[in-house]
């Protein structure tokens, strides 16, 4: 009857571990990239984010995240997933992406800054990029100045250093200690 | 008991004492029955891709103020007013110029765009905790060609919201009024149809 009883015990263990392991397990690639053409706004967004958390490695899903640049609802979330990414992308899906840093939600602008300085682009679009960022450095907002600071630092050459330099006279320390870095990280390139 | 009337000098007390209060709730509120003067800017953000071939179109740009109410735009929840330190018709002016010019339009007699601005106005709404200040901005645009041809036709509407306010006050109206602004003007150049009815209006080939 012991016997009897412990076995039922390990049985049910191991039903209730397979369980768990099923509904655990990562669902698959195909399947998220279909649903990426839901009409559900909600549902698009937490697919992006289920696909970048499976599957960090993906040309798939650059492949399909990037048209969805081209649907204003989605453009942000896609924006950044393929920051995330790390994609590269054809010059016109990038300027798709500088349609954020026109945004009137600072939030949205800075967005647009952190998926263009991780994105992996050859020089001739990364000039672009600097070009486009560089009129954010006359904004008011304290962070999309900190934001285009670290983006042209990353992005930008020993060129654009005096277009920083003036944000060291900025009243906020946290600009100018962005301001500084920029210059700095820049004077050091090659 | 004594039931004889308060002493004049206690009047005199009471009197002062409420007359501070209604002063300080003035200062720490701004007051319900003035009119605040705030003052509005079209703030441009980012870059603009020039049109090619938009250096051959000169555009000018006319608005027209068509507002019930021409010396406010907006009013407290009280008799209070808000009114702008800037002409606002003249503040879209600049705004749509402005935009044509990053494009590469110059000013100048050509092509005419014609605005009508009807509204410029903020509300307060009134919440359980907190209020929410609401704006909106409309006009009518028309680009014409010298001719007076009418080749595009449109009414722009931009909203704005400045969420979770205390104080039915003008420093809280500018940042809707300025965000209803920005959403109208991106609204009318987010239409393709509208700068391509400058080329249009000019007689070139949109490119």
């Amino acid at each position: 009857m012991k016997q009897l009883l412990h076995a039922s015990i390990c049985l049910a263990i191991l039903f209730a571990a397979a369980t768990v392991r099923a509904a655990s397990s990562p669902p698959k690639e195909e399947q998220l990239i279909q649903a990426l053409a839901s009409p559900d706004p909600q549902k698009v967004s937490d697919t992006l984010d289920r696909l970048v958390d499976y599957y960090p490695e993906s040309t798939n899903a650059i492949n399909a995240i990037v048209p969805l640049l081209k649907k204003p609802e989605m453009r942000r979330r896609a924006a950044v997933t393929l920051g995330k990414y790390h994609a590269t992308l054809e010059l016109e899906d990038v300027k798709l992406v500088f349609g954020l840093l026109r945004a009137y939600d600072s939030n949205e602008v800075m967005d647009g800054l952190k998926t263009l300085r991780a994105l992996k682009e050859p020089d001739s679009i990364t000039q672009v990029m600097v070009t486009n960022v560089l009129p954010l450095l006359h904004e008011k907002d304290a962070h999309i100045l900190r934001d285009s600071c670290r983006t042209l630092a990353a992005l930008g050459n020993k060129d654009i250093i005096p277009e920083i330099k003036p944000l060291l006279q900025d009243k906020r320390s946290d600009v100018r200690k962005d301001a500084q870095d920029a210059i700095a990280a820049l004077s050091a390139k090659p | 008991m004594n039931s004889s009337p308060p002493s004049r000098v206690v009047i005199i007390k009471h009197s002062v004492s409420l007359g501070c209060l209604l002063a300080l709730s003035s200062l720490l509120t701004g007051c319900a029955f003035s009119t605040d003067k705030i003052p509005l800017e079209y703030n441009v953000r980012g870059a603009r891709e020039k049109i090619s071939g938009a250096e051959n179109v000169q555009v000018q740009v006319i608005v027209t103020d068509d507002r019930k109410i021409k010396n406010l735009v907006g009013k407290k929840f009280s008799h209070g007013g808000i009114a702008s330190t800037t002409d606002v018709a003249d503040l879209v002016r600049t705004s749509i110029e402005t935009e044509l010019k990053l494009r590469g339009f110059p000013n100048g007699n050509g092509v005419l765009v014609s605005c009508d601005l009807t509204e410029f106005w903020n509300e307060f709404k009134q919440g359980f905790w907190a209020g929410d200040s609401l704006a909106t901005v409309k006009f009518a645009v028309q680009v014409k060609k010298p001719d007076g041809t009418v080749v595009f036709s449109k009414n722009v509407e931009g909203d704005g919201k400045e969420a979770n306010i205390q104080v039915a006050a003008g420093h809280n109206a500018q940042p809707a009024l300025e965000e209803a602004l920005f959403r109208a003007i991106e609204n009318l150049f987010s239409d393709p149809a509208f700068t391509a009815s400058l080329f249009k209006a000019a007689g070139a080939n949109p490119p």
